[in-house]
């Protein structure tokens, strides 16, 4: 997007460019994708469908920039996956965060294993998604999304501070399971 | 379930994991920098999920979206997105329609 510029982009989609339109989906739904699949399991892809409609159907109203852009979409994408929860009658499923990491990481005396390795992008996420809801979704709005503090706290309806504390325990949270012994 | 208790030295501060959420990373935590590192990494190339059905969700509701009297220009079939946009983007549809393809009374030839 940084290429012609979101502002630029913005205008030509709004004005009915359909490539211009398709820069802004092909930069923004990776990370979507990627965030729907860690909070709401196989209901991704539909809440997915759902954001981009409410985009496309609010594209002309939205004023900002590209980091306002990314908030307002996920913003977007909350309510979406909040209404799918619901009407589904669904919880977040709840994981234990210490069997995820039995499951998914090497143990200390693999000596030979835990120097080779890096960790997949799944594994992280299986992790993060193992923290308490509101916790994984600032962290991964944080560093999936690529929001700031600010734009984090839009989007989750909470105070900076309070999105600070959540982000702040989470990792306290994975830094405990990752170091453990 | 295996519950260990955390190790002193995992108590990360409110300051490191700020630093830490900013891509700046931390010493001492290099499996917690690993982490998120992998939580944002690029995705393979691989075709985006959901295009087709939000392409023809925005070629329904987006043309509805451009004030009536004007057109978009600039636009590609293929390729880059339109480098026009900004002032003048719009243009004004023709006021002065052109001649009727069959003028009254006339009879078309083919």
């Amino acid at each position: 997007m940084e290429r012609l510029g979101f502002a630029s982009l913005l205008t030509a989609a709004r004005n009915g460019d359909e490539q211009a339109f398709l820069g802004i989906f092909r930069s923004v739904q990776p990370g979507l994708l990627r965030l729907l699949r860690t909070l709401c399991g196989d209901l991704a892809e539909d809440v997915a469908s759902d954001t981009w409609l409410g985009v496309i159907q609010g594209l002309h109203r939205f004023d900002g920039d590209e980091l306002s852009f990314r908030a307002w979409v996920y913003s977007i994408a909350r309510a979406r996956r909040i209404d799918r929860l619901r009407a589904e009658g669904r919880r977040p499923p709840t994981v234990d965060i210490y069997e995820v990491a039995e499951a998914e990481l090497p143990h200390r005396d693999e000596v030979a294993e835990a120097v080779d390795y890096r960790m997949s992008t799944d594994t992280a996420l299986r992790l993060i998604g193992a923290l308490p809801p509101d916790q994984a979704e600032v962290i991964l709005l944080r560093v999936v999304a690529g929001l700031d503090v600010a734009h984090t706290a839009r989007v989750v309806g909470k105070r900076p501070g309070t999105v600070r504390v959540l982000a702040h325990r989470g990792l306290r949270r994975l830094a405990e399971v990752l170091e453990r012994p | 379930m295996p519950h260990r208790p955390a190790p002193r030295n995992s108590r990360l501060d409110a300051a490191t994991a700020d630093r830490l959420l900013s891509a700046a990373g931390a010493p001492g935590y290099p499996r917690l920098v690993q982490l998120l590192a992998a939580a944002a990494a690029p995705d393979s190339p691989r075709p985006l999920h959901g295009v087709e059905s939000v392409i023809v969700a925005y070629r329904r509701d987006i043309p509805a979206a451009i004030p009536a009297g004007a057109k978009a220009v600039g636009t590609r079939s293929a390729g880059g997105a339109s480098q026009d946009a900004g002032p003048g983007f719009l243009t004004p549809r023709a006021e002065t329609p052109g001649p009727p393809l069959n003028p009254p009374g006339q009879i078309p030839t083919r």
